[in-house]
């Protein structure tokens, strides 16, 4: 099965005041038709500025590199007005916030409608039956009366589907899914969600799902890929990611998010300190500054993105051997702290 | 033992008005509808709910920054619910808040230092430059700052250090109940863990009782002794918190939890030996 | 939304009512020359003034006459005679209104045609050369004073006085009824002299609120469905941006209205704002008064008009 999506060794830098900022530094994906992929990460770690890096709608400045294919065509070397072409058309993006995302000036099924006649010549009156349609497609009750509605007269929920009503307006081959649930409550998440999966299905799309909830993504994706700083630093298909992580900071994520099936008295293991800078990242490896289990040597190395050697589906970019990392992870599962585990795995001291 | 803070059949209306010179009401909106809650000293009670369901409104009123349409409000027994004037700012110092949006709450153009001070002035604390100043540098350590940072101003710092600013700013008169409005939901989630810890850490250091507002269920897992559950402006469920998730009684507590999304529990990894599941 | 118009309109009759009472007590409170006297001249004798104060009134207690004045208004519609030129204050007002109309619509169209695209450009290609010029222009314009500026141009380009003499000079206003050509010779100047802060205003705003909206998550958006970058700024960003621009031009249509005295006088155009500063020096008071009930009256109106255009415009302010 090809994929729909293939990003090769994107780079994004943007000019700062301090320096060069590189927001994404070597990130290379792939997401096939019918499958989702969960990009999980922190703000920023990259992951929402490869989403804009793969529609082209990165702003001027920006300094790209790298391939992103879409079906096959390189899309980064693009002229503008073929970007222009695939956007929204072959790719679509659904975007965080549902009110500011959506024109508070224009009714609901204009917008819509104009997604529709972006791309394709038809008349008023046949956009305006397909946003009808699209508007039934995604679930917002009374489609109709809806139409005509601003976006500030809709909930939260309905928000969200209008917009990604205009985003499959014209069947895209990839949905790429910001934060789609972010803004939202509880029960309508798990609705979103529930739609976006089933959309996927019907419609045979390769989707992107990014969020910094792993337990969004735990639900929906196929196969994840955590970023951190720019980078991928996990890969595998999500429920081996989720029982068995292989990188401290997969591992950090995992301890530190609040739990509703835990007793009250577990701890939460916070990652201690905060992401690195940008702009003048470690040499080594970028994790370390933050990772309870570096050695010495991993401030100087930088660790590349590799298969297990038994999984290949699963790539890891840490320099702690695979089986040191195995017993820390069962160690850590069982509830021991960083520390403790730590103390109980062996680790050379000078070897990486 | 007489609870902290007790609410009795607490009722907040507010009016819809139709015209724009001559209005007159045409009905009302009840934002909280007849809410009785109770919280013990050093207890931590989460108060969850969706949007609108009346949470901060709520919130609100027990902090008495909206005035009830009706009921009553005891603190310590004794009822405040008219209380003005020195009354309430007596009060106010015993009752403190933590919004949800660390930007939004801490004035731009003010220093850390500034604002962590700032009660300090108002009730006419600490006068002496040098214990105030002091006196912050203590609260920054405390809530995992450096005392250096107090010279720094809020755009400087990350969300977690703002949230944590303004965690400083709510402790600084020794209060003995801490409302926090969504305290981490605006921050990422390594980040969240800390804050959290870190109230965890002050409840029981301070000996502070805990009301703690959000949607995140998770989050109110790992804090809260005891959890009410609002919608519509209504507590359809009080329960321990142990007994409400593994027996939630009302159909929309069960509603709200079916729809929390979940991690698989972590487990060992599969034996090196067996092959892994290849993706398909 | 009728009912809230009629609503403002009735509390903008209040509002009138109250404006003619305080314009009354500041005529009376403030120290100006004496009606009476400028009206009998040098060396009058005291029956003489005693007559005329009489005759205008002036000797009444301050609340009678108000009473008398609002009673004419209201029955009759009459404004009163001037002290001066002893002509109804109506009819003065009615034969200067034209003019002031003239002056001010053709200076709104002309700034708003030029601070659209102007703002547009700017917003769209900030600190380009095009946007620093505009901008610093924007700066002189807007500090420049509108009598300098009007009397510049008077000297550089009127046919009487000019260097360059392409346009009529002041006092050669004709209304348009008259003569349609000169009417619009004759305002070319005044119209570009008085667009000019106003261009310079608006540019400024549209560039600010345009550089606002597209920066907004709807214009990503809209970028995202693949539309046009010109359909992206046209009828996303500056539709959005446009708003306040137009409820502003809005009030300033409405103070201008009543009369743009600076360039009246300049240019020498039978205004109303003319009207007023002669009246003040001529302490002629119920022409005064007709003058700011005028202006009061167009600047009401101007808002009521500007809110309802808002609510039209944004439809999230539409619950009244």
């Amino acid at each position: 099965m090809s994929a729909a999506l293939t990003i090769e060794d994107l780079r994004v830098a943007f000019a700062t005041e301090e320096g060069e900022l590189r927001a994404v530094d070597g990130v290379s994906l792939a997401v096939a038709r019918g499958r989702t992929l969960g990009l999980v990460g922190e703000s920023g770690s990259g992951k929402s500025v490869t989403a804009l890096a793969a529609m082209g709608l990165l702003p001027a400045g920006a300094r790209v590199s790298g391939r992103v294919l879409l079906d096959g065509e390189d899309v980064l070397g693009a002229p503008a007005e073929r970007l222009r072409a695939l956007r929204g058309a072959a790719i679509a993006m659904v975007f965080q916030d549902p009110l500011s995302a959506l024109h508070p000036l224009l009714r609901v099924g204009a917008q819509v409608a104009e997604a529709v006649r972006a791309h394709a010549a038809v008349s008023r009156a046949a956009a305006r039956a397909r946003s009808l349609e699209l508007l039934e497609l995604v679930g917002i009750p009374e489609p109709a009366r809806r139409l005509d509605a601003y976006p500030h007269e809709l909930s939260g929920g309905q928000r969200q589907r209008a917009l990604i009503a205009i985003a499959l307006a014209n069947e895209p081959h990839v949905l790429i899914a910001d934060e789609p649930t972010t803004a939202l409550d509880v029960t309508v998440q798990a609705q979103i969600l529930a739609l976006l999966a089933r959309l996927r299905d019907e419609l045979g799309m390769a989707m992107v799902l990014i969020s910094h909830d792993l337990g969004v993504v735990a639900g929906a994706a196929d196969e994840i890929a955590v970023v951190y700083a720019g980078r991928v630093v996990e890969r595998a298909p999500a429920g081996e990611l989720l029982a068995a992580p292989q990188h401290p900071y997969t591992w950090g994520l995992l301890t530190s998010t609040p739990r509703i099936d835990a007793p009250r008295g577990a701890e939460l293991v916070p990652i201690p300190g905060r992401p690195p800078s940008l702009v003048h990242p470690p040499p080594g490896c970028r994790f370390e500054p933050r990772c309870a289990y570096a050695r010495p040597a991993h401030r100087r190395l930088d660790p590349p993105l590799e298969p297990l050697a038994g999984a290949e589906a699963h790539e890891v970019a840490c320099l702690l051997p695979e089986a040191a990392r195995g017993e820390l992870w069962r160690r850590l599962a069982q509830g021991a702290s960083p520390a403790e585990a730590r103390a109980a795995v062996p680790l050379a001291e000078d070897a990486p | 033992m007489t609870p902290l803070l007790e609410a009795e059949q607490l009722v907040k209306e507010f009016p819809l008005t139709r015209g724009v010179l001559l209005t007159r009401r045409v009905g009302v909106v009840r934002a909280v509808d007849g809410v009785s809650l109770a919280l013990a000293e050093g207890e931590a009670l989460g108060l969850v709910g969706e949007t609108g369901c009346g949470k901060t409104t709520l919130a609100h009123l027990l902090l008495q920054l909206l005035e009830p349409t009706s009921g009553t409000i005891r603190y310590r027994g004794e009822d405040v619910t008219g209380a003005r004037g020195a009354r309430l700012r007596a009060l106010r110092r015993e009752r403190q808040v933590v919004f949800q949006d660390p930007m939004a709450s801490l004035n731009p153009r003010r220093t850390v230092g500034a604002i962590v001070a700032e009660p300090f002035a108002i009730h006419g604390l600490l006068p002496e430059r040098s214990r105030r100043r002091g006196r912050v540098g203590e609260l920054l350590e405390q809530v995992g700052l450096d005392s250096a940072e107090a010279n720094r101003y809020p755009h400087e710092l990350s969300g977690g250090q703002r949230q944590r600013v303004g965690i400083a700013r709510a402790i600084a008169l020794g209060p003995r109940l801490l409302v926090a409005d969504e305290p981490v939901s605006a921050l990422d989630v390594s980040i969240q863990a800390q804050i959290l810890a870190l109230l965890r850490r002050l409840q029981r250091e301070l000996g502070l009782a805990l009301l703690l507002i959000t949607h995140d269920l998770a989050v109110v897992r790992h804090l809260c002794e005891r959890v009410a559950v609002m919608e519509r402006g209504t507590l359809v469920e009080v329960a321990p918190a142990d007994e409400l998730f593994a027996a939630p009684r009302h159909p929309y507590t069960r509603e709200l939890l079916a729809a929390v999304p979940r991690l698989p529990r972590p487990q060992s990894p599969p034996s090196p030996s067996s092959p892994s599941p290849s993706s398909t | 939304m009728l009912a809230y118009v009629v609503r403002r309109l009735l509390w903008g009759l209040v509002l009138l009512l109250l404006v003619s009472a305080l314009t009354f007590v500041v005529f009376y409170v403030l120290p100006s020359a004496d009606p009476a006297a400028l009206r009998a001249g040098r060396n009058a004798s005291p029956e003489t003034l005693a007559a005329i104060r009489h005759n205008l009134e002036l000797d009444r207690p301050l609340t009678a006459q108000f009473g008398h004045f609002l009673e004419r208004l209201v029955l009759h519609g009459d404004l009163g005679y001037s002290y001066y030129s002893d002509a109804p204050v109506r009819s003065l007002l009615a034969d200067r209104l034209g003019a002031t109309v003239s002056l001010t619509l053709g200076a709104v169209v002309i700034w708003v045609l030029v601070s659209v695209p102007l703002g547009i450009l700017s917003a769209l290609r900030p600190r380009s050369w095009l946007d620093r010029i505009t901008m610093g222009g924007a700066l002189v314009a807007v500090s420049v004073p509108v009598y300098w500026l009007g009397l510049v141009a008077l000297y550089l380009f009127a046919d009487d006085i000019g260097r360059w003499p392409l346009l009529p000079g002041a006092g050669s206003y004709v209304p348009l009824v008259r003569d349609p050509g000169g009417w619009f010779t004759s305002l070319l100047l005044p119209w570009l002299v008085l667009a000019a802060t106003f261009a310079a205003i608006y540019a400024r705003l549209l560039r600010s609120q345009l550089v606002e909206t597209m920066a907004e998550d709807y214009v990503r958006t809209a970028r995202a469905k693949g539309l046009s970058e010109r359909r992206v700024v046209l009828r996303h960003g500056l539709r959005a941006a446009m708003t306040p621009f137009v409820t502003l031009v809005g009030l300033d249509v409405g103070l201008l209205l009543g009369g743009a005295v600076l360039t009246e006088t300049v240019f020498a155009i039978p205004g109303i704002g003319r009207l007023n500063y002669d009246a003040i020096t001529h302490a002629d008071f119920p022409v005064i008064q007709g003058t700011v009930l005028v202006a009061a009256l167009f600047v009401i109106l101007a808002n009521i008009a500007v809110d309802v255009a808002y609510a039209y415009l944004d439809p999230r302010v539409r619950r009244a």
